[in-house]
């Protein structure tokens, strides 16, 4: 293995939880502030998966009083200390920037998961 | 100025510090330093350190540099370069300059060749502005007047015209180390550095910015 792909690869996370695009998370993200560090969380839609290795990120999405708000995190970042999935979404596109577009409460939900199989 | 170590880019990547911040990164390769002689004022009439890296087949080396390799018992090198000692520096004691030279948050300079990029015009090569793309105007990429009248009768020095650009040796000062791997004889260096991968560099300690620590 070139000495490229080895710092990458001790850079991985092993305890990654598997997630799609449409599922909705929770991302309990360090927060530093002076010497303390507390956890923050931030859950919203994932509309997007991008890169691959050290590179990969996602975009996750919520609507905050009444303000839609996205922000992208590298999928490797020792600074999210936890992620879990809340629900799992059903959707036919690899982005949902289509949720950018809607109001109200089209813009916060994807088809569950659940719901398409049965 | 002390002593510096050479090496090989091999590319670049990213890797998330202490406080689990993205770093981009350079890493080179850097193991395999040696010296092959140290230069004195008394024979040379200057003092330096005389480093190699990078192995050479024996097939391609004259006698004459088979010789010099041979007086220090080295592997025949690719790539050779000179550190000048100041006063009152000595050469170090071993023959071998492990990576182990830099250490994480010191700040070295790093001189490379940088990519070629053949005959280039004046948007490219001195990042004019060019003339209007529309607008009936017929003129789009040139370099435009390059002149005044009687006074001062010629053309400045330095005036931008198209030419090569690129394949030219490049220093870049003050980057910081991020990382000393000396298992893979790797060291990282932070920010992009120039040149194709797989070219040589030269790393030297900085000359104008010490470490942090």
């Amino acid at each position: 293995m070139s000495i490229i792909a080895t710092i990458e690869k001790e850079q991985f996370k092993t305890d990654l939880v598997e997630f799609q695009v449409g599922d909705t998370v929770c991302v309990h993200t360090r927060v530093i502030e002076g010497d303390k560090e507390r956890i923050q969380k931030y859950a919203g839609i994932v509309i997007g998966r991008k890169g691959t290795g050290i590179n990969a990120n996602f975009t996750v999405r919520r609507v905050s009083f009444g303000e839609g708000v996205e922000r992208v995190f590298p999928l490797h970042s020792p600074r999210i200390a936890k992620l879990e999935v809340e629900k799992r979404g059903a959707v036919r596109r690899s982005k949902l920037n289509y949720l950018r577009d809607r109001k109200g409460k089209a813009a916060v939900t994807v088809k569950d998961k659940a719901q398409e199989i049965a | 100025m002390s002593i510096g170590i050479l090496g090989k880019k091999l590319g670049m990547t990213r890797v998330y510090d202490a406080k689990g911040r993205i770093r981009p990164v350079t890493v080179i390769e850097a193991g395999g330093n040696r010296v092959l002689q140290v230069k004195t004022k008394e024979k040379e009439g200057y003092s330096a350190v005389q480093v190699g890296f990078g192995e050479q087949k024996e097939q391609r080396i004259s006698k004459a540099q088979k010789g010099h390799f041979g007086k220090t018992s080295s592997t025949p090198k690719r790539f050779i370069r000179e550190f000048r000692l100041k006063d009152g520096e000595t050469a170090p004691e071993s023959v071998d300059l492990p990576v182990t030279t830099f250490q994480d948050g010191q700040y070295v300079d790093v001189i490379a060749t940088s990519k070629g990029k053949g005959f280039q015009g004046v948007v490219k090569r001195f990042k004019f502005a060019g003339q209007p793309e529309t607008h009936g105007s017929m003129m789009h990429r040139r370099n435009g007047a390059i002149g005044n009248r009687l006074t001062p009768g010629r053309v400045w020095k330095n005036m931008g015209m198209p030419g090569h650009m690129g394949d030219e040796r490049i220093t870049l000062q003050n980057l910081e180390i991020v990382q000393v791997r000396e298992a893979d004889g790797v060291i990282l260096v932070s920010g992009a550095i120039p040149g194709a991968k797989g070219a040589f560099v030269v790393v030297r300690p900085s000359k104008k910015k010490t470490s942090k620590k």
